[in-house]
């Protein structure tokens, strides 16, 4: 057990250096990941819930296609076919950025979905009887009420991809968990670089997950109610002006 | 691209690939059985126990959801063997029980919580203790009702167990790597990344069939149960 922390002190004097690699390459990479992955959500999970038969497969066999393979697989793929795929060397950062963005974005797709599909019918059905297009009706009823119950599970997603950009390691990218790799076998010793990696995941993740509950709980209680009770307290002659 | 296909799928190669798929399936199964009794004691411990019992739990259990697998499993095949001695695949399989125990520990609670509060009140009068009105009443039912997530977390098991091919344990993504090194030209290694997706995709589709199986009509199956019943 001693054997676990032997070294700390020197592992902290490397504390810089990971919370910058940490910062730099980590961060960044799963920042691009998660535009990459909500534009691919967002456009794919509206094709799935479209009528039209193809586009509902295509959004369909991506889906179950990045579900049911390990992320780690279409990585090396990637690194190892992209100057066929691009034409031109590609450096690992931008491959493991396409690769997160990719697979995440599978997830989102579904859960843009099941948003979109939880709304009640009626509402576009009533949106179509006052004659909304397509496009206006998503835009001004369906996807901001989708967007409010989709919102903490976005926010659970985007700690996936922070946590899944430690597979960037796998293809030596010089992010926080190559780093204490590298400082453990150069020190020998064993545990103190990755207790201090797993406490700088946990700080970076650790308010996400806070905000994800949070932000449960406030799509639970909903808007509606709230302007109810407003409505009632403020009852005087002349309460349509007082109504916000 | 069909001849790269059979001129790699000879019977030596397909024996080696075979045992490394042996080895994940038995490494996820032994996984989600070990990390489900785990994630059970820790469920309970977490709504039933004192204060203390409950924040060690909580603290543990946020602990493994916000850091990644991938640490954790470096972590054990270099600390862990290092520290206690022990062999490398069953601390692996200790960290991978310790992480999703945490996992299954909040959907054991969740299904936990939905029963509802009624069943604890008749186990009561009738003079259950506590630990029979768990065993008998409770967790029978809420088993029954998580055994699609279960089934959930056993996908995402066997996709995780890709992540033991970096660590140099022989499951079936290192033993296919090992063979695609045999091969050099292009089509013979698209085939054989072929290969890898194509096993995991059909594992895994066809336990994600399974789930959304025992999702969907399982209602219909209690309907007519609850109608036989009632004519009879």
């Amino acid at each position: 057990m001693q054997i676990l922390l032997s070294g700390f002190s020197d592992a902290l004097g490397q504390l810089p250096a990971f919370i910058g690699s940490f910062l730099k390459v980590s961060l960044v990479a799963s920042l691009f990941a998660m535009i990459i992955s909500l534009i691919i959500g967002v456009i794919l999970g509206l094709m799935g819930t479209s009528k039209h038969i193809l586009l509902k497969g295509i959004s369909r066999a991506f889906v179950e296609l990045f579900q049911n393979t390990p992320i780690l697989i279409l990585l090396f793929f990637l690194y190892a076919f992209s100057p066929y795929i691009f034409g031109k060397t590609v450096d690992a950062m931008t491959i493991g950025t396409i690769v997160l963005g990719v697979y995440h974005g599978a997830y989102m797709c579904e859960i843009v979905r099941s948003g979109i599909e939880s709304i009640p019918k009626g509402q576009s059905e009533a949106a179509l009887s006052q004659g909304f297009s397509y496009v206006d009706t998503m835009r001004y009823i369906i996807l901001p009420q989708a967007l409010r119950k989709m919102v903490p599970s976005l926010t659970t997603q985007i700690v996936g991809i922070v946590k899944n950009s430690s597979i960037l390691q796998c293809i030596a990218v010089a992010d926080l968990m190559y780093q204490a790799e590298v400082w453990t076998s150069y020190s020998g010793h064993c545990g103190p670089a990755y207790i201090i990696a797993a406490m700088i995941y946990f700080i970076a993740c650790y308010p996400l997950t806070c905000l994800s509950r949070y932000l449960e709980n406030k799509v639970k209680e909903g808007y509606a109610t709230k302007k109810v009770k407003k409505v009632r307290k403020e009852k005087i002659p002349g309460g349509v002006e007082n109504a916000s | 691209m069909l001849h790269s296909f059979s001129h790699i799928l000879t019977s030596a190669n397909i024996n080696y690939l075979l045992k490394g798929l042996l080895l994940t399936l038995q490494f996820s199964i032994i996984n989600i059985l070990l990390s489900f009794i785990l994630g059970l004691i820790l469920a309970i411990a977490r709504n039933y126990g004192s204060k203390i019992i409950k924040s060690l739990v909580i603290i543990y259990v946020e602990i493994f959801r916000n850091t990644p697998l991938l640490l954790w499993l470096l972590f054990a095949r270099f600390a862990l063997t290092r520290a206690f001695g022990i062999q490398p695949y069953t601390a692996v399989i200790a960290m991978f029980v310790c992480f999703f125990a945490s996992i299954l520990c909040e959907q054991i609670r969740s299904g936990i919580n939905s029963i509802p509060v009624g069943q604890f009140e008749a186990a009561q009068s009738q003079g259950f203790t506590f630990v029979q009105t768990l065993r008998y009443i409770i967790i029978p039912q809420a088993v029954k009702m998580l055994i699609p997530q279960l089934l959930s977390t056993l996908i995402t098991i066997i996709k995780d167990t890709s992540y033991l091919s970096t660590i140099a344990i022989a499951d079936f993504m290192y033993q296919a790597r090992a063979v695609m090194a045999n091969y050099i030209t292009v089509q013979d290694k698209i085939a054989c990344y072929a290969i890898i997706v194509l096993v995991y995709f059909i594992v895994n589709f066809l336990l994600s069939c399974l789930v959304r199986y025992l999702s969907s009509d399982k209602r219909k199956k209690n309907k007519k149960y609850k109608l036989k019943q009632a004519l009879n």
